[in-house]
Parts: structure tokens; C-alpha cells; sequence
């Protein structure tokens, strides 16, 4: 019988976030995702990680590594909105040190009032992440095409349907660098 | 609040960092150029509002169960 020598493993740095509405959690370090300039409203908080909710759920976790019950739920816009587009200026993408599109996920902030079926995204100041260094930034784009307020539920279950249905490859979940809550 | 008269062409500077010029005015608009380092947000105000409050209130109604969320989704039908 031959003996199988497992490599050491690299040590990871474990950080524990109390009173999130999980109870307290702990995050890998290197999960962290670093909002610059932190979001509109919660300035000086600036880490956050994306927590999973199911396998087959669209939505997803925003939470605070630094206070616990600051959390939002967010969804990657392209799930409901395969054409939504957003331009990043130069110093946008240098500041993300962006090096190739494929680099980018985007998140928009969902807001849930009393009647879910009205449930709304805010597609006019999407989170833009670098996937590869883990930086972001909430946008505030322009006048005009999107607003803070766009319903997703019929959008949502449309394309959603389409890729039950064997349309596209991504997947119900999108491509938010997201981990699992433990 | 500060109130400075500024002609076409001139600027106001705001600490060490920041600078606001006036480039043009047409009739009741005016077009200002900012130069500020990339850590400060330069925004339309009434837009920038609206997404703090719009985050203000995602925060405070993210007390729900993504799985009836789901549910939401799935009890619309195919």
C-alpha cells in the first residue's frame, strides 16, 4: 500500500464576525472584498464579504465584516438584465486595477419592501468588484438610463425560466465571488 | 455656506486637493470641471442622495428570508 503524503496545507486567516443576523460567522481572510470609499450612507466601512444563501438562489448576501448586523441582499444584474451595461473610466478601472473585463462582477443592492413581488434593485449605483483582487467600488452612474428602484421579480423569473430551460451556461447564480456561511 | 462670485474661466480650490472651475455658462446652466484626488466621490447632489437612502433602506430591509424570496420567484409560475 502506498502512502499518500498530503502537502501542508497554507495557513488561513479566519476572521470572526459577531451579531450578524447568522449568529456569529467566520470568514476566510482572503474572502474579503474592500469597498473603497465604503458604500453610499456607511462610509468608513469599507469590508465586506458575499455569502452564498442556496444553490439555486439568485440572491446572495452583502455583509459587513465590521459591524455584524450591517447586511444587504444583492443579486448579479445580469441575471435579470442580460444587456444592463456599465462603463468604468480610466481612473475607475485603474483604481479597481482592472486588467481585462473578465476580471469584473457587478452586484446591485436589493431592497425589500412588505409586498416581495415588489421587491427592486438599484441599478443606478452598482457594485463594481474586481474579482481577481478582491476591490470594489458602488458606482453612481448617470441620470438617465437606470434607476435605484427597478423591479426584478417578473425580469427575474423570466430569465430565470430561460436558463431552466437550457438557455445560458452561467448558471441561476451568477458570478459574484461568493463562500458559504459557516 | 461660502458664497464666492466666480467669472467664466476662474476656480475656487477646496483644501489642499481640490479644485472647481467654471467652463461654461449657458443660460441658466453652468458646467464646472473638478480635479480631486480618486478617494473623494464628485456627484451630482440630488443623485448622490438618492443612492445613500436607496442603500439606507436596502440595510434596513435585509431582515428577510432570501428563501421566500425564492419562493416569491418560483410561486409566479413558469
Amino acid at each position: 500500500m502506498s502512502q499518500v503524503t498530503r502537502p501542508t496545507a497554507a495557513p488561513i486567516t479566519i476572521l470572526r464576525v459577531p451579531q450578524t443576523r447568522f449568529g456569529e460567522i467566520e470568514v476566510e481572510a482572503d474572502k474579503l472584498i474592500h469597498l473603497e470609499g465604503g458604500l453610499l450612507g456607511f462610509p468608513g466601512l469599507s469590508d465586506y464579504v458575499i455569502l452564498d444563501h442556496g444553490r439555486e438562489s439568485p440572491f446572495k448576501w452583502l455583509q459587513s465584516t465590521q459591524e455584524g448586523p450591517l447586511c444587504f441582499v444583492v443579486i448579479d444584474p445580469f441575471i435579470f438584465q442580460p444587456a444592463y451595461s456599465v462603463e468604468l473610466s480610466e481612473a475607475e478601472v485603474a483604481q479597481l486595477e482592472i486588467e481585462d473585463p473578465s476580471d469584473v462582477a457587478l452586484a446591485v443592492i436589493v431592497t425589500v419592501p412588505e409586498d416581495y413581488f415588489q421587491m427592486t434593485a438599484n441599478l443606478q449605483g452598482p457594485i463594481v468588484i474586481n474579482t481577481r483582487t478582491r476591490k470594489g467600488r458602488q458606482l453612481v452612474l448617470a441620470e438617465g438610463r437606470y434607476t435605484t428602484r427597478h423591479l426584478i421579480a417578473d425580469e427575474l423569473r423570466k430569465n430565470l425560466t430561460v436558463k431552466a430551460a437550457g438557455g445560458e451556461a452561467t448558471g441561476p447564480t451568477g458570478k459574484l465571488p461568493s463562500s458559504t456561511v459557516k | 455656506m461660502l458664497i464666492l462670485t466666480r467669472k467664466l474661466g476662474e476656480s475656487i480650490t477646496i483644501g489642499d486637493e481640490v479644485k472647481v472651475t467654471v467652463l461654461e455658462i449657458k443660460g441658466k446652466h453652468v458646467r464646472l470641471g473638478i480635479e480631486a484626488p480618486q478617494s473623494l466621490r464628485v456627484h451630482r447632489e440630488e443623485v448622490y442622495q438618492r443612492i445613500q437612502e436607496e442603500n439606507r433602506l436596502a440595510a434596513a430591509s435585509s431582515a428577510v428570508d432570501l428563501s421566500s424570496l425564492d419562493a416569491v420567484l418560483k410561486s409566479m409560475g413558469p
